[in-house]
């Protein structure tokens, strides 16, 4: 049977009826997202639902020095480290180091329009096993033309991670429980950009899982490199 | 001459709004919502129907084609509004016949 997760989840103040919402839609685990670099997020344990909660960070540097020295600062803290690109150097570097877990892009047209997830960006995060996210949040309240022009860049760019093994991960990124939407429906809208359904399902559920063991192996305590751990 | 009969599958659904909303809100957010995604064609292939809707508990059930449920599912997850206000629809179960459905219903 299938472990759902919703990796992108920004609770707020709501964070404890978010976390009852993803119970309820079918997840088995969510990540947080924490905005500001503090220790204030949820540990990995079980919440009190059953629920498995991952620690995660979207970053948002001005430029690539920035990027390397909050990750230098801030890696063995989070389980998941996102990068919002808002700039092609920061999406440069951000594509290249290997701290980096998740790829984020503009969702706004124009920026989109400036910085996306092209060729060179999947074959620089193909190197570095940087994942590629969808949050269909940023489709929802949108109007039809935006969401149009949105969807038929996605398109593209799902076509480059493809291209290039990048793996790709769908994520709700909701900020209020009306947002959220349950495992099947988030994969069923990936139909909108050419995905099938059983790579949408694996989507938003063995993508981010193995990302997230793998970040968990690394954050145990005498981890030293891929298959080396002290004892 | 035999007349292959069309399948369909049944979807429990329940709302999450601000408010409780009617039969009526329900029908039209579905019916927009997926004509937004994939149009007038798209409306007539999925042929979304919904066919019961308790507004105590806002919950109820959809039919759909058999062969576009996937479209279906997306439909519901693009509302983001019904009537005048904020919603949000979730798919519950899944089934081939109401019947089955409403037994699923009672085991659950």
């Amino acid at each position: 049977m299938r472990k759902f997760i919703d990796l992108h989840l920004r609770p707020g103040s709501s964070g404890k009826t978010m976390l009852q919402e993803a119970v309820r839609l079918g997840y088995s685990c969510v990540g947080l997202t924490s905005e500001n670099g503090d220790r204030g997020a949820p540990s990995k344990k079980l919440d009190e639902d059953g629920m498995d909660v991952v620690r995660r960070i979207d970053l948002r540097p001005k430029n690539a020095n920035e990027l390397t020295s909050s990750l230098r600062r801030i890696r063995r803290r989070f389980e998941i480290i996102a990068v919002e690109c808002h700039s092609k150097p920061v999406a440069r570097q951000a594509a290249r180091d290997n701290r980096v877990d998740i790829l984020n892009f503009p969702t706004q047209i124009r920026g989109r329009r400036r910085v996306r997830f092209d060729r060179q960006e999947a074959s620089l995060a193909s190197g570095t096993n940087c994942a590629y996210e969808i949050n269909l949040s940023d489709l929802l309240n949108k109007g039809s033309h935006a969401a149009s022009r949105l969807i038929s860049m996605m398109t593209v760019e799902v076509e480059n991670a493809r291209r290039y093994d990048v793996p790709v991960v769908v994520s709700s990124g909701a900020d209020e429980p009306l947002l959220m939407r349950g495992p099947r429906e988030l994969a069923a809208s990936m139909q909108l950009l050419g995905i099938g359904e059983e790579e949408s399902l694996d989507m938003v559920s063995d993508v981010p899982w193995s990302i997230v063991e793998r970040n968990r192996r690394k954050l145990v305590s005498g981890y030293v490199s891929p298959g080396v751990r002290r004892v | 001459m035999p007349v292959h009969r069309k399948r369909r599958r049944y979807l429990k659904f329940w709302i999450r709004g601000e408010e409780g909303f009617s039969v009526k809100e329900v029908a039209d957010a579905i019916q927009r919502s997926t004509q937004v995604l994939f149009g007038v064609q798209g409306l007539s292939t999925i042929e979304p129907n919904l066919i019961d809707f308790d507004e105590d508990s806002q919950s109820g059930i959809l039919r759909c084609s058999h062969s576009h449920l996937r479209e279906m599912r997306a439909s519901l997850a693009f509302v983001t509004t019904m009537g005048e206000s904020a919603a949000a629809m979730h798919v519950d179960k899944v089934s081939g016949t109401i019947r089955s459905l409403k037994k699923k219903r009672e085991t659950a």
